[in-house]
């Protein structure tokens, strides 16, 4: 079975695929990681001035671009196969 | 459109005699901006005082609003001829509705009180307060114990005893007398019994209280009832009244935001240019006399209203979010009136969810109002747009319903380019309004320079690109200059920042990719609720039912998430990365004197 997987490229394609799950999943981390601690910040700020509110939204979002990266990454990755 | 409302800054001057007449007029036409008068700038000015019925006016503010506030009154509140009238009525209706209060606080209180006393559970013990005295051989245990004394007591030999004992609630009520020689060996038992020593009040008559309790609680109901039909025929007088009231008390507290001197004041203030003329014309034409009306064409600090055709108008909401513009600034709503609904239909472009929130948001659009309304009308625009794009991609609720003209879950790779293709051009559109903005507030050189530069470097990186994958073939030289040059224009523009931020045009750029890559989860999860019901919908007739179900919460649900990301997201593409390109913004919102505040 293994010499079959071996030789029809499976095992080959199998990597690419968790490779591209590893950048986009890394990149969604990071970008949460960063969201978290924004938001928290953004949070606080909006208890002490609720117009803060799209101020801290705009702060929040901007790590989300870092997904985008991990996704076009994880695209050319999957393009090698 | 694009530009805001041309301003004129107005300074009005007269004597303090007709500054009253000279409020009412500014207050009824509603069309000028008050500038507060600043005691710091030099001069013989002096800040103006609140007219003598102000503290009177606020005083009655503060009774209507305890009165509103009690009876949570909301409404539209009319006009009131009779102002004296109104005042008398008032007068009356506050006293009533004090003194009703504060006898059914009484009536409140009293009923708490009586409520405790029959409650009492010492009260039910009805022996005579004679035999409850110190005795020379008997121990007499008044208190409260956990469990019924009875059985106990008889099972312990010895003693002999007289117990009254009484339920209340959980415990019991007793009285317990012992020969005294016993009491050690009785007070144990007590203990065991989970025994609290209380005094039986005096007096104690359930019946005289329950009578009270009766008067008290007619008494209370009849006060509230009074309290109630107080209300219900003043709630348009209330409405009517408060509304006055704050008119008045505006009006009178307005000399605090004009300058006066010993017998003259000034008031200054923004008017839009073209409503000037209406201004002068009432002024002149009133028996108001010695007022001056000076002009002026210093528009530093001046407030912004946003003038756009009513298309458009709902998605000043995006501003009104965020910052007013400048008054030098381009008004970036009718912009983002055309942008902001083409990135939502193409993240969520499908023809059965747009349909959906189509129904949804008509149906809001009508019966909201406010911001509501306001978003409804934008999600509309946002909902055709998700038709269109739905038709182009061919899909209905996540399925393909015909021949698409691009197929988005098949052919990625030409949805990534759309989508940063969209963002080139949207940036550099942001980059264009931006030329505009700095070329009207800091010259041609500077707008040159920090615009320009941008678009210079992209095309530099651009031309070195198609070099390097040899679909150009002019060599690295001339892309190499274009981008050199482009660096120094910058720098000379903004400096080393400029500089640290070179690489982000093109993350810009690429972040645009959200726009197919938010659109491809969505259709996703759209595929995945119709397999789970496909799957099911073999299954016999129940299972027909649980597919049904599965396709309701799921696309459902879908909806609610599209709404939210494909909103947000496109949101977001506008206030990072296009407003980043153009916008600073900061200016102060138009709000006319006499405009009646939303709450």
């Amino acid at each position: 079975m293994v010499a079959e997987a071996i030789a029809t490229g499976a095992i080959d394609k199998g990597l690419i695929a968790i490779g591209a799950a590893i950048a986009i999943a890394g990149a969604a981390i990071g970008a949460a990681w960063a969201e978290k601690e924004i938001g928290t910040a953004a949070v606080g700020a909006m208890a002490e001035k609720p117009e803060l509110f799209v101020s801290g939204l705009i702060l929040t979002v901007i790590p989300e671009t870092i997904v985008i990266f991990g996704l076009v990454i994880a695209y050319l990755i999957i393009q090698i196969a | 459109m694009l530009k805001t409302m041309p301003m004129t800054k107005i300074r009005i001057t007269g004597l303090k005699s007709s500054m009253k007449a000279v409020i009412d007029i500014l207050y009824s036409l509603k069309i000028m901006h008050l500038v507060d008068f600043n005691k710091s700038e030099p001069g013989f000015l002096d800040l103006g005082k609140p007219f003598m019925e102000a503290e009177e006016l606020s005083e009655s503010l503060v009774r209507i609003d305890s009165v509103i506030s009690f009876y949570g009154i909301k409404g539209k509140a009319n006009r009131i001829e009779n102002f004296s009238e109104a005042k008398g009525h008032f007068a009356r209706l506050f006293e009533d509705f004090s003194s009703a209060n504060s006898k059914a606080a009484g009536a409140n209180a009293r009923q708490a009180e009586l409520k405790q006393k029959l409650a009492e559970p010492m009260g039910r013990i009805k022996i005579d307060k004679k035999y409850l005295r110190e005795y020379d051989s008997i121990a007499v245990f008044k208190g409260l114990v956990k469990k019924q004394l009875g059985q106990a007591l008889h099972s312990q030999s010895g003693i002999s005893f007289k117990l009254v004992e009484e339920k209340a609630g959980e415990n019991y009520a007793i009285a317990l007398f012992v020969p005294k020689k016993e009491a050690e060996k009785t007070r144990t038992l007590l203990l065991n019994a989970g025994f609290s020593e209380q005094e039986i009040p005096e007096n104690f008559s359930e019946e005289k209280i329950s009578q009270e309790l009766a008067c008290t609680e007619k008494e209370l109901f009849q006060t509230k009832d009074f309290l109630e039909k107080l209300g219900k025929k003043n709630w348009q007088f209330l409405l009517d009244y408060k509304f006055f009231l704050s008119e008045m008390n505006e009006k009178a507290e307005t000399p605090l935001r004009f300058g006066v001197s010993e017998n003259a004041f000034v008031a200054t203030g923004f008017v839009p240019a073209r409503k000037v003329k209406e201004l002068k014309n009432r002024l002149d034409k009133s028996p108001v006399h010695a007022v001056y009306i000076e002009f002026s064409n210093s528009l530093e600090n001046a407030p912004i209203e946003l003038d756009n055709p009513k298309l458009v108008k709902p998605f000043e909401l995006f501003l009104d979010l965020y910052t007013m513009p400048s008054y030098k600034e381009i008004d970036p709503s009718a912009l983002m009136a055309i942008t902001f609904p083409i990135f939502f239909g193409f993240m969520l472009g499908d023809v059965g969810y747009g349909l959906l929130m189509l129904a949804i948001f008509g149906i809001a659009s009508l019966k909201a109002s406010g911001q509501l309304k306001g978003f409804s009308r934008i999600l509309i625009w946002s909902a055709l747009s998700s038709v269109f794009f739905g038709f182009v991609f061919g899909e209905f609720f996540g399925a393909e319903f015909m021949e698409p003209v691009l197929n988005r879950v098949h052919e990625p790779t030409q949805m990534l380019g759309i989508a940063v293709a969209i963002g080139f051009v949207h940036i550099n559109l942001g980059l264009l309004v931006g030329f505009y903005n700095e070329l009207k507030s800091h010259g041609f050189k500077h707008a040159f320079l920090t615009k320009f530069g941008w678009i210079a470097f992209e095309a530099g990186i651009g031309l070195l690109a198609l070099d390097a994958l040899q679909i150009i073939g002019i060599g690295l030289i001339p892309g190499a200059v274009l981008t050199l040059a482009a660096i120094a224009m910058l720098y000379l523009g903004e400096g080393a920042r400029g500089l640290v931020e070179l690489p982000s045009i093109f993350s810009n750029m690429l972040s645009y990719a959200r726009l197919f890559a938010v659109g491809l989860s969505s259709v996703s999860i759209a595929l995945v609720v119709n397999q789970m019901a496909g799957s099911l919908w073999q299954a016999g007739i129940l299972g027909m039912a649980g597919a049904i179900i599965i396709l309701a919460i799921g696309h459902l649900l879908n909806t609610a998430l599209g709404l939210l990301g494909c909103s947000l997201h496109s949101l977001r593409l506008h206030y990072v990365e296009f407003f980043g390109k153009f916008f600073k913004g900061g200016g102060q919102k138009f709000v006319p004197f006499g405009q009646i505040k939303e709450n």
